[in-house]
C-alpha cells in the first residue's frame, strides 16, 4: 500500500540532496553555455578546422550521455586523471549540453542580420566588442526560450549522475528505497520535486522571454 | 574651392590601382583603376550588377579583393587586422538597410564605436554624439530606439554614428535605395551639407540629380570595369562612351 506518511517523511530525506542537483545543474549549465559559445565560435570562425569542431559537437550528441558518463568516470583514472564524482558529473553533463547549446547559438547568430556585424566592422569595432556589444544582445532574444528548455532538460538529467554516485536526489531516494525496502513513496517524492523544479525553471524563462520581447518592441 | 584646401593635405585620399576581384568564377571588378582626392566628392554610377558596391566594399575591408591594390588615408587595404581597424577607424561607411544597432538608442548607437574604439569617457562620447545627432537634425531623437524611427531618421542617425568617429572618408552604399520618396531629400541634403564641409566622399547612388549638383566626379562603372569618368557637367550632357549613353538614356524614361 501507498503510504501517505512515508511520502512525507520522504521529502526531508531527499530534499537534504537538493543542494546539490541544483549545484550540479547550475555548474553544468554554467559550463554548458561558455563551451557551447566556445565550440559554436570555433565551428565557424576556423576554416581549417572548423571540421574539428563540427565533429566534436556531432559525436556528443550522437552518444548516449549515459555512456559518456561512465566512460569519463572509468577511462579518466585511466590516464591518471582521478577527479571526485561530482567534478566529473558537472563535466560530463556540461559537455553534453554545450554540443545542443552550440547548435542554439548558431540560429542565434544566423538570426542576426550580416549587416549588424559590417556595420560594427565597418566602425572598427574590435572582434570581441562585435560579439559582445552588438551580436549576444541581439542574438539573446532569439535564443532564451530554447536555451531554457536546455536547462530544464538539463536538470532533468542530474539524477544519471546517480549511477556515478554523486550524491543527488535520486541517489538520495535510492538508498532510502534500498533503506527501507519501499520505493513507491522515494520515488514519487522525487517527481514531485522535479516536477516543481522543472515548472519553476521554465516560468522563469517565460518570464525573462516576455521582458526582452517587451524591450525589443521599444 | 574645396579641391585648394584638399590638395594641402598630402597624397590621395584613396588610390586604387589594378583592382580585381571575383565571386568564384563570376569576374566582379576588372583592373579598377580610381584616385580619390582629399576633400573631392565622388559619384560611382552604373547598373545594378556593375561592381559598384563591391568596389567600395573593397576600401573598407568588407569584401576582399584578389589583384591590385587600395591604399586608404596612406594605409595599404588586407595587409593585416591591425591596419585593417586602422582603416575602418578613419573610414565611414552608410549602408542602404542603414544598419542601425536595433538594441540601442540613437545616442547609444552613437557612442558605441566613440567609448569602445576611440576610448572617450561617457561622458564626453555623449557630447561628440549629441552634437552630430543635432548636425543631422535629429537632436530630439536622440533616446529613441531605430524602430521608433522613420528611414530617413534611421539614415540620418547611421550618418551621424559614422561621423562621430572623425573619419576622413565616407563612403556611401545607395543611402537612399531603401528609403521612401519623400524622405530621400532630408538624406540627401546631410549629404550634401557633408560635401560642402569638405569631406572626401565616394556616394555609389543612382541619385542623379544630386550627382549633378555636388559630385566632383561621376564614375560610370559597367561590368565589374570604370567605362567612364568625368565632371558631372560633362558626364551629364555629353557622355563619350556609348553604355553611359545607353545608361542615361534609361533613366530619362
Amino acid at each position: 500500500m501507498f503510504d501517505l506518511q512515508f511520502l512525507a517523511d520522504a521529502f526531508p530525506v531527499i530534499l537534504e540532496s537538493l543542494g546539490t542537483t541544483l549545484w550540479v545543474t547550475i555548474a553544468s549549465c554554467a559550463l554548458a553555455v561558455v563551451l557551447g559559445f566556445m565550440l559554436e565560435i570555433l565551428r565557424r570562425s576556423s576554416r581549417q578546422f572548423g571540421f574539428v569542431f563540427r565533429f566534436v559537437t556531432d559525436f556528443i550528441r550522437s552518444t548516449p550521455i549515459l555512456v559518456q558518463i561512465y566512460f569519463l568516470y572509468f577511462v579518466l583514472p585511466q590516464f591518471g586523471v582521478t577527479l571526485p564524482a561530482l567534478v566529473i558529473g558537472v563535466f560530463s553533463l556540461g559537455l553534453y549540453y554545450s554540443a545542443y547549446l552550440a547548435e542554439v547559438f548558431k540560429a542565434g547568430i544566423d538570426a542576426v542580420p550580416r549587416g549588424q556585424t559590417e556595420a560594427a566592422q565597418s566602425l572598427g569595432l574590435r572582434w570581441t566588442d562585435q560579439v559582445v556589444r552588438v551580436i549576444m544582445p541581439q542574438m539573446l532574444r532569439h535564443i532564451a526560450a530554447p536555451m531554457g528548455n536546455y536547462f530544464v532538460s538539463l536538470l532533468k538529467a542530474t539524477p544519471y549522475l546517480a549511477v556515478i554516485a554523486v550524491p543527488e536526489m535520486l541517489g538520495a531516494a535510492l538508498e532510502l528505497g534500498s533503506d527501507t525496502f519501499r520505493y513507491a513513496e522515494p520515488m514519487v517524492a522525487t517527481e514531485i520535486i522535479f516536477l516543481v523544479l522543472a515548472i519553476g525553471i521554465a516560468q522563469l524563462v517565460r518570464v525573462l522571454e516576455i521582458r526582452m520581447m517587451r524591450s525589443a518592441k521599444r | 574651392m574645396k579641391h585648394e584646401q584638399a590638395a594641402a593635405a598630402s597624397g590621395p585620399a584613396v588610390a586604387i590601382s589594378g583592382l580585381n576581384k571575383w565571386y568564384g568564377k563570376y569576374h566582379a571588378l576588372r583592373d579598377v583603376n580610381l584616385t580619390v582626392a582629399a576633400g573631392e566628392t565622388i559619384v560611382i554610377c552604373g547598373p545594378s550588377g556593375s561592381g559598384k558596391s563591391t568596389l567600395i566594399r573593397c576600401i573598407n575591408g568588407l569584401e576582399q579583393h584578389h589583384q591590385g591594390t587600395i591604399v586608404a588615408n596612406g594605409l595599404t587595404v588586407g595587409e593585416d587586422a591591425r591596419t585593417m581597424r586602422e582603416i575602418r577607424k578613419n573610414t565611414g561607411m552608410v549602408f542602404q538597410h542603414f544598419n542601425l544597432f536595433p538594441h540601442l538608442t540613437a545616442l547609444q548607437n552613437c557612442t558605441l564605436a566613440l567609448t569602445r574604439v576611440r576610448g572617450y569617457g561617457r561622458a564626453e562620447a555623449e557630447r561628440i554624439a549629441q552634437n552630430f545627432l543635432e548636425r543631422v537634425r535629429m537632436g530630439d531623437h536622440i533616446r529613441k530606439y531605430p524602430s521608433q524611427l522613420s528611414g530617413g531618421q534611421q539614415q540620418r542617425v547611421a550618418i551621424a554614428r559614422s561621423l562621430c568617429m572623425k573619419p576622413r572618408i565616407m563612403l556611401f552604399d545607395e543611402p537612399t535605395s531603401a528609403l521612401d520618396p519623400e524622405m530621400i531629400k532630408e538624406v540627401l541634403d546631410v549629404m550634401r551639407t557633408l560635401a560642402q564641409d569638405g569631406m572626401t566622399m565616394i556616394c555609389v547612388t543612382h541619385e542623379m540629380g544630386f550627382a549633378r549638383e555636388v559630385a566632383d566626379r561621376v564614375v560610370f562603372m559597367d561590368g565589374g570595369t570604370i567605362v567612364e569618368e568625368a565632371p558631372p557637367a560633362e558626364f551629364f550632357s555629353a557622355p563619350r562612351h556609348e553604355r553611359s549613353q545607353r545608361f542615361l538614356a534609361q533613366l530619362l524614361h
